[in-house]
């Protein structure tokens, strides 16, 4: 956790990446502290059960390890580099599974967040996001949510629902360019 | 052009969240390989579209992991055999290229041939970031290739260099394919010349983990691969 409390600087972000990939007790300590959280929320929501969310917890953070050398603060937050890896693993895995029916959606009020004592989470981060969030419409929200952690494709949402498929383009496009315009001004 | 990018934009927003499925998921992948890569305005909206799924994910209500996970993945880290100094990988190296020019005039190709491919080869060299070496493909058997078959990584693209490759059967050509938990996408063909190739691939090695080079009929390429797998390397 860096003196100030809050989200890393870039260099800082770099620095611990570049510890991550020297094998730093450290800096995997410190990773691990700020993004199990999300990571593991991902695995459990996406996946649907606590081993699944396990291995892809265990999964991502190996493989940011194997892929730290490619890391670069100045393209890129960490949060959204280790996010990526860890969605991206999570869909492949979900989808890789055939035949499997996808798990039920994690309603919001059934899973209860409990603070870690010492957790080293950028709050500041999570906060800009859900006030970004907040500013969708309901219907927005829920699309985004069905396609980011259910992993559901535009053409599954579009059969579901009963409307174009490019009705749900257009809509996704249009909440990834409101929370695109609403976070760059919180940066 | 703003209707292309009111397009491409919408194909970047489906592929941040991983929605894109069919064609819009393979027009997505050429786009990627094709155009982003030199195309500002793409490459910002692609990365501000990141930025919003890896946001998504941090505003989640969050639960939390069993405390065993940060001892197995210590134990994990430390079970991975070391790497190779990046100075002596980089000297590796070198010298296969080096080797290679030789190999070049000896067979004599065109000096501006040779030219434009060895000042490939070195700023792929130059552009490794620290702590990052040259990596080997294999065949199915674990076995290099006879002359050599190495990737030279930099932040935003790969270069296979190889040499003493045989050249596939008639009517057939080498196909590259990038590959993410058994799902591979076809980026590049080639044809060895002398035995050589120098290729320099656009990667997103944020959504890759492979690298997969198979045998193929001279035709447009189909979702999977499906000729002979020739030779294979994780992406590092």
């Amino acid at each position: 956790m860096n003196a100030r409390g809050g989200p890393l600087l870039p260099r800082e972000e770099q620095a611990l990446v570049e510890g991550l990939l020297a094998g730093d007790e450290e800096a995997i300590r410190t990773l691990y502290a700020r993004f199990s959280r999300p990571v593991y929320t991902m695995g459990y929501r996406l996946l649907g059960t606590v081993e699944a969310a396990e291995e892809l917890t265990q999964d991502v953070f190996l493989t940011a390890w194997r892929k730290a050398a490619q890391f670069d603060a100045a393209r890129g937050r960490l949060s959204t580099w280790l996010m990526t890896i860890a969605h991206n693993l999570a869909v492949d895995r979900l989808r890789r599974e055939t035949g499997a029916s996808r798990p039920t959606l994690v309603l919001v009020d059934q899973v209860p967040e409990v603070a870690s004592e010492g957790e080293d989470e950028p709050v500041i981060e999570r906060d800009a996001a859900v006030r970004a969030l907040a500013c969708l419409s309901e219907a927005e929200r829920r699309l985004l949510a069905r396609a980011y952690f259910r992993g559901l494709t535009a053409r599954e949402i579009a059969q579901a629902d009963g409307i174009p498929l490019g009705t749900v383009k257009t809509r996704t496009l249009a909440a990834m360019r409101t929370l695109r315009r609403l976070l760059l001004r919180e940066d | 052009m703003a209707d292309e990018h009111g397009r491409i934009d919408e194909l970047l927003a489906g592929f941040a969240l991983r929605s894109l499925s069919g064609e819009d998921a393979r027009e997505a992948d050429r786009l990627l390989v094709e155009h982003v890569p030199a195309c500002p305005l793409c490459r910002e909206t692609l990365e501000g579209f990141r930025a919003v799924a890896g946001d998504l994910a941090l505003a989640a209500p969050r639960v939390t992991p069993p405390e065993l996970l940060l001892a197995r993945l210590r134990r994990d880290v430390a079970r991975v055999p070391r790497r190779p100094a990046p100075m002596v990988a980089v000297a590796a190296g070198l010298a296969a290229i080096l080797a290679m020019g030789t190999l070049a005039f000896t067979l004599g190709r065109r000096a501006d041939e040779f030219a434009s491919e060895r000042n490939l080869l070195a700023s792929a060299l130059a552009q490794m970031p620290a702590g990052v070496s040259p990596f080997s493909f294999l065949d199915e058997e674990g076995e290099e290739p006879a002359g050599g078959l190495v990737g030279i990584p930099n932040v935003e693209r790969i270069v296979l260099v190889g040499r003493g490759l045989p050249l596939p059967a008639p009517g057939n050509v080498y196909r590259v394919w990038l590959g993410a938990g058994g799902s591979y996408v076809p980026v590049a063909d080639f044809l060895p010349e002398d035995g050589v190739v120098v290729l320099g691939l656009r990667v997103d090695r944020e959504r890759f983990d492979e690298l997969l080079i198979t045998e193929e009929p001279d035709a447009p390429p189909g979702p999977t691969p499906r000729g002979v797998r020739r030779w294979s390397a994780p992406l590092p």
